[in-house]
């Protein structure tokens, strides 16, 4: 397992290179990942798009969509010549985001516009690499792994059915890290290209 | 058909793209229900005629130059139609280089930027510019989007991902902007568009695997087809719809 904390460079907003490099350096010292895990880089707090900077809409928006590409493309070509009959082996690509990207929120234009992105090249390249390797979409409650996104920005939401979660830390190293877990289980085969949603039953349609 | 004529009459449209294609569909359908259109796009040849044409059909046309990946150039045309008209009620994002096809393994950061700039980017560039306009007169922005960024594409995920992004874009700047008075929503359409007919030359069976998936039987007119759906949107019939997409594909994609 490697924990990679990619060279961001937001105000650019062209990071592909820099993440994907960071996979790559990965795979060099662990060779093609089982399962790679890419938790987009999150704005700190809400902020209106009329007073939003260039260089904040960039990071909020077109960066985390650069990550996904950087991520994705070291990925497809890490598994470009694997052979598709090995299906079991094939590495599993989760992108983990807050459930306000499926339905927007105020002040997290650029958040929103980002996970409908990721959501789509999700299911782009799963179509495009087969049992090469497949995708998840994996959406959270925003407070589980986004420290800048509070309750507050909920508020277009329906309340958690199960509740929040009493500890965020352990919310996260039990039920997620488990569905994370069970996602990338070998016997999984059937799920690509999709989004699941595990924040405690806050978004529910369709 | 049902008589649209008066629907618009007294708004003031911009549509980004407005002169070929998608653009000059839905500006056609817009001026033909009575608003006064900016086609606003970067080729003054092509530009100038398609207004011209507008013209010489008694309607209300004009066309700015503006590239879309140039804040300056939005700034301008958006600012010129409200100084020319006295106010804006719709702005159209329809512009988008969507050219970049193939693999994601053939991504780099020259050809991310592309999209990036003309769809989410120009967005933000609209909807900054164009804010204090549309809350003035409780307008709306509708963006073009695709059904491909809700299937995604093996072929183009680059581009479904931009189309996808503006629909995620739509979804907030609606949460954000309703207190506002100002709608934001998408259309996702599919029709027969001069880059739509090149690819069906270049690729004859196009026309028949479109065809397959499409309930209704034909490949969907701009002007006709595509544009009475902006301007429905654009007018008070649509005034408690918000952060929606609307899918003008003849059925094809029914996945929402």
């Amino acid at each position: 397992m490697a924990a990679v904390e990619p060279d961001r460079d937001p105000e650019l907003a062209t990071c592909i290179d820099n993440v994907g490099s960071a996979v790559e350096a990965a795979a060099a010292l662990l060779g093609t990942p089982d399962l790679v895990v890419h938790v987009p880089a999150l704005p700190d707090g809400p902020t209106t798009i009329t007073r939003q900077s260039t260089k904040a809409w960039a990071a909020s928006c077109e960066a985390p969509m650069a990550e996904a590409i950087g991520v994705a493309r070291s990925i497809g070509e890490l598994t470009a010549a694997s052979d598709e009959k090995q299906a079991d082996n094939a590495p599993r690509l989760i992108w983990i985001l807050p459930t306000t990207a499926l339905i927007g929120a105020a002040g997290y234009v650029g958040v929103g516009a980002a996970g409908e992105g990721i959501r789509a090249l999700a299911k782009g390249v799963a179509k495009q690499w087969g049992r090469r390797c497949t995708t998840t979409v994996l959406t959270v409650s925003p407070t589980t792994l986004f420290d800048g996104l509070g309750p507050a920005d909920e508020s277009s939401l329906s309340p958690p059915a199960l509740g929040r979660p009493q500890n965020t830390a352990i919310h996260v190293a039990t039920e997620i890290a488990s569905l994370v877990d069970l996602l990338a289980d070998p016997r999984n085969r059937a799920t690509t290209g999709a989004t699941v949603v595990a924040d405690s039953g806050t978004w529910m349609a369709p | 058909m049902t008589d649209t004529t008066s629907l618009l009459a007294g708004r003031v449209a911009l549509v980004t793209g407005g002169a070929a294609g998608i653009g000059l569909g839905l500006a056609t359908a817009m001026a033909r229900a009575g608003a006064a259109v900016v086609l606003a796009s970067r080729r003054p040849g092509v530009g100038e005629a398609a207004a011209g044409d507008l013209r010489a059909e008694g309607l209300d046309a004009t066309w700015v130059r503006c590239d879309v990946t140039v804040p300056d150039d939005i700034y301008a045309a958006v600012n010129g139609a409200v100084a020319a008209h006295g106010r804006l009620d719709c702005l159209v994002h329809n512009a988008l280089d969507g050219s970049t096809g193939g693999p994601v393994e053939g991504a780099n950061d020259e050809k991310w930027a592309t999209l990036a700039a003309t769809s989410v980017r120009a967005s933000y560039d609209c909807a900054q510019t164009a804010h204090p306009h549309l809350r003035s007169t409780t307008g709306s922005l509708v963006l073009l989007t695709s059904a491909a960024g809700m299937e995604g594409s093996a072929a183009r995920p680059l581009y479904a991902m931009a189309k996808a992004s503006q629909r995620g874009f739509a979804k907030g700047l609606a949460a954000e902007w309703g207190p506002d008075g100002i709608r934001v929503n998408c259309i996702a359409p599919v029709a027969m568009t001069p880059a739509l007919a090149r690819a069906i030359r270049h690729d004859p069976s196009l026309s028949e695997r479109l065809m397959a998936r499409t309930p209704l039987g034909r490949i969907g007119d701009p002007v006709n087809d595509v544009g009475p759906v902006a301007v429905f949107l654009a007018s008070d019939l649509a005034r408690h719809i918000t952060g929606q997409t609307l899918v003008v594909d003849g059925g094809g994609f029914r996945g929402l």
